[in-house]
């Protein structure tokens, strides 16, 4: 799930690099494929927002006056569904390597 | 072939001047070279356009010509459009030369006069509301010192402005004119450039413009204007990518975060400037720069203006923030000064921040006394403490001392203020465990993890942790980094890690003492104050202050 999650934030990286007007066309392929990846991870929010926005990038090759606004409030909200999603990803880390070290000393004391 | 009528004035009166205009010098280069490799080919006539296909794309050209279109994803003036434009003026020329009639004319004087028309015709007081009092002050200066901006004009009126750096071409109709921004919409150098043009040619006088600038102080655009300048900025960006983000993008950025201030939105205020830092590590290729990075801070704005631009106004109000400077009276405080660290902020400024402990409200409390760093050549070395709200020593000296305050002043996120009108009263040294609520020390660490939130402010995360154990760590050397873990009873734990860097060496030197003492004897129970956060699937503590002898005298 978190290699998913850094291929999303990676995906949108690219994005801004190479900017809506010239790498929007090969982004959208490669938005929906991800898209595919994080339904398969359990993203099911994540997949939609990519879906979403892989159709706005598409669309958007074909417009020939783009209007834009809904486009980058798309990709501003998957930015920060990576954000939660990461945070959230982080907690479960702090609270399995706790709930692990728990199990670790009760065995450790049934042996003693 | 058969060019529409004015569509064909349209392309014999675009010099190449114009059409640099349209977009910029790079991408007409870009469409001659692609013309010579592709013929672009007719598909159809249709009332004043013509659609062309250039490759892939296809393109209607039309008049004016930067109303033409093209299917690729570029919003702008692309190369597409330009190859065909530049194809389609060549077959105009032609025709016009073969009946062996008049020669074509070299450049129609139509399009020159109806900008020159158009230009003097804009009334400069949007120009100057546009600009702010501050931006025409700087602009009149400029050309009085004789430093102004370096004006041509043909079919087209460039303007050079050096300072920024921008290069505006102006062009009818205006609406089309470039600037090196990657700006679509009027920007504010389009309107630096035109101003400056009035100006120069006698329609303005530099008085009535610094008149008319002060006049407009009041007019301040308002909070939905300021949002929605913000994201235009922000469209430009993400449209343009960082490989041809401008470096004006940074003076934007910097622009944009003065008028959130003087619009009153210190939150955005804030998001914008850590968005502008964020745009001058990039520009100054700083190793630490990643692209997820910036992205992060330009979703932070984004979605704040988004927010302030729909929210309704009290909750705008809210969402507007506070200044940080701007203090509230909240009376009477009884703090304890828990600890204090020297810091260094990447704005360039440096010193200490002292953390207090509220005896009656339960919370923290900081000092921050910082200044920039250039004042000092080495940090501590003839900095003066000063003595704040009377009390009698320097706030060092009062280390685990209990101060009762009475009119003090709070900013926003619990930072104390210096003001005169406070007084302070020192009541006594004493230990920390007589002061602090039992229920202010963690020895169960389970509570911690939603103060490690990484949106907390720092005050929200400091924490005070006694731990049952500590397992020091070997000391990294390739991160030159001092780590102890620390665990609770059910054997949680919280990493305790310093950095090695310039001023810590005693905070580290104490910690490895303690970290000895502790194992020595595990009866210590040592206590550590700092600032909760998390690194990885790890959760952390960068410590402020430890402590061996809670209960006793430290
Ligand atoms: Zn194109
Ligand atoms: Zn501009």
């Amino acid at each position: 799930m978190n290699q998913c999650i850094s291929e999303m934030e990676a995906a949108l990286a690219d994005l801004l690099q190479t900017g809506l007007d010239t790498g929007a066309g090969s982004s959208a392929a490669e938005l929906a494929r991800l898209a595919e990846r994080c339904e398969a991870c359990g993203l099911h929010t994540g997949s939609a927002l990519l879906a979403r926005l892989s159709g706005l990038l598409e669309e958007r090759a074909h417009t020939l006056h783009k209007q834009d606004g809904p486009l980058l409030e798309l990709v501003f909200q998957t930015e920060h569904y990576i954000a939660l999603c990461r945070e959230r990803w982080q907690e479960t880390e702090i609270l399995r390597g706790w709930q692990e070290r728990q199990e670790q000393d009760t065995e450790g004391g049934d042996c003693a | 072939m058969e060019i529409p009528q004015t569509l064909r004035a349209a392309l014999l009166s675009a010099d190449e001047e114009y059409l640099i205009a349209l977009c910029n010098k790079g991408t007409v280069n870009r469409a001659k070279k692609d013309l010579a490799a592709v013929r672009p080919e007719l598909r159809q006539t249709e009332g004043e356009a013509v659609t062309v296909s250039v490759g892939d794309a296809v393109c209607t050209i039309t008049a004016p010509l930067g109303s033409s279109t093209c299917s690729c994803p570029s919003s702008a003036m692309c190369r597409h459009r330009m190859s065909a434009i530049l194809w389609l003026r060549e077959q105009a020329a032609q025709e016009n030369t073969a009946p062996g009639e008049a020669a074509p004319p070299e450049e129609t004087p139509d399009t020159a006069e109806e900008l020159i028309a158009r230009l003097s015709a804009c009334p400069p007081q949007a120009l100057i509301r546009q600009l702010g009092e501050r931006r025409v002050a700087a602009l009149v200066q400029r050309e009085s010192s004789g430093e102004g901006a370096a004006i041509r004009e043909a079919s087209t009126v460039t303007v050079e402005l050096p300072w920024i750096p921008a290069v505006v071409r102006l062009l009818f109709p205006l609406e089309h004119s470039s600037c090196s921004c990657h700006s679509q919409s009027f920007c504010v150098h389009k309107a630096e450039a035109l101003l400056t043009w009035q100006l120069r040619r006698g329609l303005v006088t530099a008085d009535s413009l610094l008149e008319a600038s002060r006049g407009d102080a009041g007019s301040a655009p308002d909070r939905r204007e300021i949002c929605a300048a913000v994201q235009t900025a922000l469209g430009d960006w993400m449209r343009a990518g960082l490989t041809r983000l401008p470096a004006s993008s940074q003076e934007t950025a910097e622009r944009l975060a003065g008028l959130c201030h003087t619009g009153s939105l210190p939150a955005l205020e804030r998001a914008m400037r850590r968005l502008h830092g964020e745009l001058q590590s990039y520009f100054a290729r700083s190793a630490a720069f990643r692209a997820e990075g910036l992205l992060r801070r330009l979703s932070e704005v984004w979605r704040l203006a988004s927010a302030l631009q729909t929210a309704p106004e009290q909750e705008a109000r809210r969402l507007a923030g506070a200044f940080r400077e701007e203090y509230q009276a909240v009376g009477s405080l009884r703090l304890y000064l828990l600890g204090l660290q020297e810091v260094e902020l990447a704005g360039g400024y440096a010193g200490t921040v002292y953390y207090f402990w509220e005896t009656q409200k339960h919370r923290y409390y900081a000092y921050r006394d910082l200044r920039p760093q250039f004042y000092e050549g080495s940090r501590q070395s003839g900095h003066t403490e000063t003595i704040l709200w009377e009390l009698p020593g320097t706030l060092r000296q009062l280390w685990n001392c209990r101060i009762d305050l009475t009119g003090a002043r709070v900013g926003g996120e619990g930072n104390l203020s210096s003001t005169a009108q406070c007084r302070g009263t020192l009541v006594q040294k004493t230990p920390p465990g007589s002061v602090l609520p039992p229920q202010a020390v963690e020895e169960e660490f389970s509570s911690l993890l939603p103060r490690s939130r990484p949106g907390l402010g720092e005050l929200e995360r400091l924490a005070i942790l006694r731990p049952q154990r500590g397992e020091q760590q070997p000391y990294d050397t390739v991160e030159q980094r001092f780590a102890l873990r620390l665990l609770d009873g059910a054997g949680r734990d919280v990493w305790l890690t310093v950095r090695f860097r310039e001023g810590r060496q005693a905070m580290l030197e104490a910690l490895e003492q303690l970290a000895g003492q502790w194992e020595q004897n595990p009866a210590l129970r040592p206590v550590f104050f700092g600032a909760l956060y998390r690194e990885g699937g790890r959760l952390c503590l960068h410590p402020i202050e430890c402590f061996t002898d809670w209960e006793g005298t430290p």
